[in-house]
Parts: structure tokens; sequence; C-alpha cells
């Protein structure tokens, strides 16, 4: 048998040496971690120590492309990314789409661990065999779309970039990088962490192709799911409106928080100004990432006023709201036109509308003043926004204070109270409020997220409380849940126990990752467990069932844990933020955190009892949050536990 | 879908191309035995939109259309 799907190699750079070497993928490691996320972690658990800090050339870089990445499998593209990050020390992993990942696996590697320092600003060079630490002292302080222009003018088009932009180089803790100027990857600090080791942005070609072990077979699963995905009644609506599809639910049921989550904006003004008329006046064309029939990537135009002839690419147009809300002077064109700006600095929008609206909020009821801002005064029009958008990127005056993150900066300026003020999760800003709707998957997996306020593996029907709860049965099922396991899922007192069924959106996040599928669940909803036993057998030529797979998804979350529990993370830092507990009234809505049936108001008993359930179906300690010995036992993960018992950790 | 090799006339539409280079994939597979869109004989310049062109080894089968999702390849019989 030919194995298939893994490129088999590991590509591993020394920046300070200036070295590189390949290292073959023991296929044992990766049969047991899949592959991408999976076999990140595993490289992250050997690599990465509690005693070395997020930005020291000691914290590893670690770049994977998953077995059925570069393949016709629909919709696999995700590029995983593993670090400690800078925002909040955690170990974690984030993703992007476009063509890294398919290019990284064309060239013959399944992943790349840089570590150290180099002397001077380099990119790193990957084109099959041809590996190489470039000299970046032309790019270094050009912003992340340049950057990203230049190297492929220079390499004529025919090649990926993951690039950073001027945030990362100035270290600001939660600057990230784009692949190929879109989609987003290292939210938390992965630009900062590229920065500290000189490391403008990567490029990669690949000529050698990537093989799967049984074609027909693989071909025969692809050209089915091509055919459900071609029939989908919505494709050609995600296609035109990407993740704007959602927006007269956002509008109409949703509402906005905004203020530090304390007031309502009106819904009305927001689809007026922001809404689905502006988003189709701007759209200039979708497109798509490599083997994907949806294609819901915006490229957006401004077409009249200041800002006419700006063309940026997004991930999604809607990334801009987290701009929009807070500036009080905005329309749909400055929102772009932030976009844009915040992106080539290479800094993560959803954060930056935060931090902007989090000390704006403080400055004017006087919680601080002039004397903490450096004699700033600290407004909500846009033009005094992008003047602090700039600041934070070069680490200017208040700026410097301002990139430290919202956490942080509120500990710096030594303001009684402050602190507590700041909605956050493990110190990174949090992207869904469970007040604008229910205390859905999507809400509580930002809490017990070893990575922090993250969204990516919490996608569930629980979009739209309410409906009939028995489609949460074939949404397990899918997953790769028994029957007896959908079956807990009901038995929480309200109903529905979102804590148990984040555990299985995780496991399957895990699955999706390590594969490299798409996290959005307008695309990966085509997947079931089996099609993905059945891609990963066909590719790879290791047999491999359902059960398997999904338990190798679970193993990975309990790495992934295990990781994070070395670094000191444990129950305590799985916290609901305050905010969420205090309603919020406006346009004669009511906003409070509720059930999923919008019948029980969600106090903060409840939430812990979603919590101390979520505990219970991982098998960890529910004092701790610990992944229990035997947990870890029952996994295949005995080092992993004798190395938290010897730190005792267990 | 059919693995035929009949010659076929393709229509290009580039406009309509997304870059998801499912042609260029499919393509690679049936001519280098690996997905391997570089070494397709479509190609897919991504530089400026995304402008589709054939290499000089390209027998029109049609296989690239078969697999085109957004109405930027039709094949159609004849020469």
């Amino acid at each position: 048998m030919e194995v298939g799907g893994y490129a088999g190699r590991i590509l591993n750079v020394n920046l300070k040496d200036q070295e590189w070497r390949v290292e073959t993928l023991d296929l044992k490691v990766a049969r047991k971690f899949i592959g991408g996320f999976g076999v990140n972690n595993w490289i992250a658990y050997q690599l990465i120590k509690p005693e070395n800090d997020s930005l020291s050339p000691e914290n590893p870089i670690i770049v994977g492309a998953g077995p059925l990445i570069g393949t016709m499998a629909p919709s696999t593209t995700r590029v995983m990314i593993t670090t400690k990050l800078p925002i909040n020390g955690a170990v974690a992993s984030g993703s992007g789409s476009m063509g890294f990942a398919g290019m990284l696996k064309w060239a013959g590697y399944d992943h790349v661990v840089i570590t150290g320092r180099a002397e001077k600003p380099v990119y790193l060079k990957i084109f099959d065999d041809d590996i190489e630490i470039c000299d970046a002292s032309e790019l270094w302080g050009k912003d992340l779309y340049d950057t990203d222009d230049e190297l492929k003018k220079k390499y004529h088009g025919d090649c990926s970039v993951i690039a950073t932009g001027q945030a990362g180089e100035n270290l600001v803790r939660y600057s990230f990088a784009l692949v190929d100027k879109t989609a987003t990857v290292g939210r938390g600090g992965l630009g900062a962490v590229m920065g500290s080791k000189n490391l403008k942005a990567m490029v990669a070609r690949g000529t050698k192709g990537v093989k799967v072990s049984d074609h027909k077979r693989f071909m025969k699963t692809v050209d089915s799911m091509l055919d459900r995905m071609k029939n989908y009644p919505l494709r050609e609506f995600w296609h035109q409106y990407g993740f704007m599809a959602a927006w007269d639910v956002i509008w109409n049921l949703y509402g906005f928080l905004y203020d530090n989550w304390s007031a309502a904006y009106p819904p009305e003004k927001a689809n007026e100004k922001f809404g689905k008329e502006r988003f189709l006046e701007l759209k200039n064309r979708g497109f798509a990432c490599p083997s994907c029939p949806i294609g819901d990537k915006d490229l957006l135009e401004v077409k009249s006023g200041e800002f006419k002839g700006l063309v940026t690419p997004t991930t999604s147009y809607l990334n801009s709201l987290f701009f929009f809300l807070h500036c009080e002077d905005c329309d749909a064109n400055k929102a772009v036109k932030a976009l844009d700006k915040i992106s080539r600095y290479g800094l993560d929008i959803i954060t930056v509308g935060q931090v902007l609206d989090l000390f704006i909020g403080l400055y004017e009821k006087g919680k601080i003043t002039r004397e903490d801002t450096g004699g700033l005064e600290l407004k909500r029009d846009f033009k005094s926004l992008m003047n602090l958008i700039d600041k934070i990127a070069y680490r200017e005056g208040f700026g410097d204070v301002l990139a430290e993150g919202m956490v942080q900066a509120a500990k710096l300026l030594e303001k009684e109270d402050i602190e507590k003020q700041v909605v956050h999760i493990k110190n990174l800003s949090i992207v869904f409020d469970p007040r604008n709707f229910s205390l859905g998957s999507m809400e509580f997996s930002q809490v017990v997220n070893p990575m922090g306020a993250h969204v990516a593996c919490g996608g569930s029907p629980t979009y739209m409380p309410g409906s009939d709860p028995e489609k949460f049965r074939s949404h397990a099922q899918r997953m790769g849940q028994p029957p007896e396991a959908v079956n807990r899922i009901f038995t929480h007192p309200t109903g529905l126990d979102i804590g148990k069924l984040t555990k299985f959106g995780e496991d399957w996040y895990s699955v999706l990752s390590s594969l490299g599928i798409c996290a959005r669940g307008h695309i990966n909803r085509f997947y079931t467990i089996n099609i993905c036993a059945d891609f990963y057998s066909s590719a790879t030529g290791y047999e491999t069932s359902p059960e398997e797979l999904i338990k190798a998804g679970e193993r990975i979350w309990n790495l992934q844990r295990a990781i994070n529990v070395r670094e000191g993370f444990t129950r305590k830092d799985d916290r609901f933020p305050d905010k969420w507990f205090q309603p919020v009234e406006g346009d004669g809505k009511k906003y409070q955190m509720m059930d999923y049936f919008r019948t029980t108001v969600i106090t903060r008993e409840i939430a812990e009892s979603f919590l101390d359930s979520y505990y219970d179906e991982r098998g960890w300690n529910p004092e701790t949050g610990i992944p229990t010995e035997r947990k870890l036992n029952e996994l295949g993960l005995k080092t992993v536990a004798d190395d938290l018992k010897k730190r005792k950790l267990l | 879908m059919s693995d035929n090799k009949s010659v076929v006339k393709i229509s290009v539409e580039s406009k309509k191309c997304a870059g998801c280079l499912m042609c260029a994939l499919r393509c690679s597979l049936r001519y280098t035995g690996a997905f391997n869109p570089l070494e397709a004989r479509i190609r897919i310049n991504k530089t400026n939109g995304n402008e589709i062109s054939f290499t000089e080894e390209c027998t029109k089968c049609g296989l690239c259309a078969e697999y085109c999702i957004y109405g930027a390849l039709i094949a159609k019989e004849g020469d």
C-alpha cells in the first residue's frame, strides 16, 4: 500500500543559525493525531515550555497542513499555526484559509517548525526543495498588503504568502497575519511572534503534488460531495453574500451591543448604514479558496466619496462591523477603509474595535484623563479613531499602552476598577455576546476554549434559538456522537445542555482542523464523520473508522488542554464575563442572557452548571478543569499524564 | 462524472472564475497522477483577477470544465 495524503516531511527552520533541515513525519504520530491541528499540538507539546515567553526566540511557530489539503476534497485549505500567544500566554492554534496550506503540501511538507530569532529581517521561502531564509530589509516597515504584493510580483504570482504588517513588527499583542491578504490567522498575537523573530513573511510554492492512496475511491466521494454542494439551493446565496447572508437574522433578531457591551446600537440604523444594500454597493466580486465550491470571500471596492477606488479583499465584509459600531460618524465606506487600514497593519479588527471602544468609553466617563493618555483626547469620530489605530500599530504615545491589549493596558493605567470593566475571556476580546439572543454553543465555547474567546469550534443549530431541538440529534450524529451521548444533551434542567454540546463540537472541530476542512458551518455542513473517515482512509491508505477518527479528535482536544494546564490554565480561567449577567435595554428590546429556548434567564449558577456539565462530559476534574489521569490514559496520552503528574498538576 | 477523453470545445469566461482551482486539480490528477495544479494543463493566474489559459499539452478533454463549479468553463461537443 502506498501511503498518500501526507507529504511525509517536516521542515525545521532555525532563524538564529540560518539553518534548516527536513525531518521525516512519524506516521505513527500522524495517525494518532491525524495531521494539521493535531500534529501541531503534538509538536507544541514537545517544544513549548512554560518557562519560555511568547516573544522569546524559543517560542516556535508551528505551521500545519492536514492530509486532505492539496486534494480535491471540497473546502480543504486550512493552514493551522500553533504558538504561545502574546496576548495571554496560551498555547493555541490560529487557522487561515486561502492558498498557503495547499502550496506547502504541493511543495512536499506537512509541517514547518520555525524557531530562533534572525539577526535582521527575513522572510522564509519554501519552493519545493529550494528553501531559503531571505533578506527582508526592503520589506520591513511595509504594510502587509504591500509585502504580499511585492513577494508575488517577485515570484510571478504562482505562490502563496503569509505576512504580517507593522503591528507585528512592533510586537502589538493582538497583531496577526493574513494568508494572501485575505484569510486571518493567529488572533492573539501571531504577528508579534513573527515580529519577535524578525520574520516578515513566509512564501510557498509547490510543484511536487499530493497523491492519494486510492484515487478512484477518493474521487467517488469527491464527486458525490460536489453533486450535493452544487445542488445546494443556498449555494449561490452564500457565494453572493458571504457571511452577510446571515445579516437579516443578525440585525432583526440578534441586535448589537456596544459602548463596552453596555448599550444597544439601534438595529435600524445599523441596517441602513451598514446592511445588505450597502454591502452590494461595495461588493466587487466573490472569490474562493482552493477546492471550495461555495466561494464566500469578498473583494470590496469603494465606489464613491473620499475613499473611491479603494479595493480590499476580506474573509467577510461583516468583519468591518467591529469598527463600524464604535465610530460615531461611520458609514459603510469608512468601515471598509478602516478594515483595509487595520488589515494592512496586521491588526485584528475584532480586538482593535473593542480596545478603542473600551478606552474611549472610560475617557468619556472620566475614568481616565489626558494625564493617562499623554495629552491625547479620545474621541469616537472616524478621524480620531484612525489616528489612534496608527498610534497602536507603531506603539506611539498612548498607543504603546493600548498595544498591550485590553487587560494589560488597564493594569498599566493603575486605576481602580478599570480592570474590572474589561470584557474578555483569557484576555481575548469576545466575539459573540449571549445577551444578543441566547447562550448557544458559539457563545459558550468562547469560555472554555484554551485559546480564550474564540468561536471556530462552537457552530451548531443554537444559531437559531428556540427551534425544534430534535435537529440536535442529527447534528450530533453527523459529528460522530453515538445515540446515548446525544441523549445526554437533553438532560439539563433548561432542556438543552450547552456544555455537553460544546464538547461534541470541539472534538468535531479537532477532526476538521486536523484534516484541513473549513471551519465555516455553512461549508462543513456537507461533511459527516463518515465522509471524513472515508476521505481519510482513501487518501492515506490507513483504513480508519468514524469512531477512531472522532476519538482522535477528542485526544487532540485533551492534548491541547493538557499543554495549557502545563502553562498554568485551569477552571479559574474558564470564566464567564461579569457583563454577560447584566441586562441591557434599548430600542424596546431587552438584551439578557437566556437559555436556548429563551424561557430561562441564565444566572451565574446555571452558567456554572453548564461548565460542570462540560467537564463531566469531558471526563475532567470538575474542580480544576484538568483532564484526569484516567481520561488521558484512555486516550493513549500516558506520557502526557505522567508529565502532568511529575509537575504535580494531576 | 465521466472520465472520457473525447475532444471538446471549451468556452472560457474568466470573469466568472472564483479561483477554486478544481479544474487544475482534476486535470493534474488525470495527467500527472497527483493533485498538482501548477503542473496542470490549465493554468489560473491570480495576479490580476483570475485569468484562465491552457498549456500546449492540453488535449481539450474537457475534464476541467466538468469540474468548474462557477460557470467559467463550459465544454461543448465538437472540435
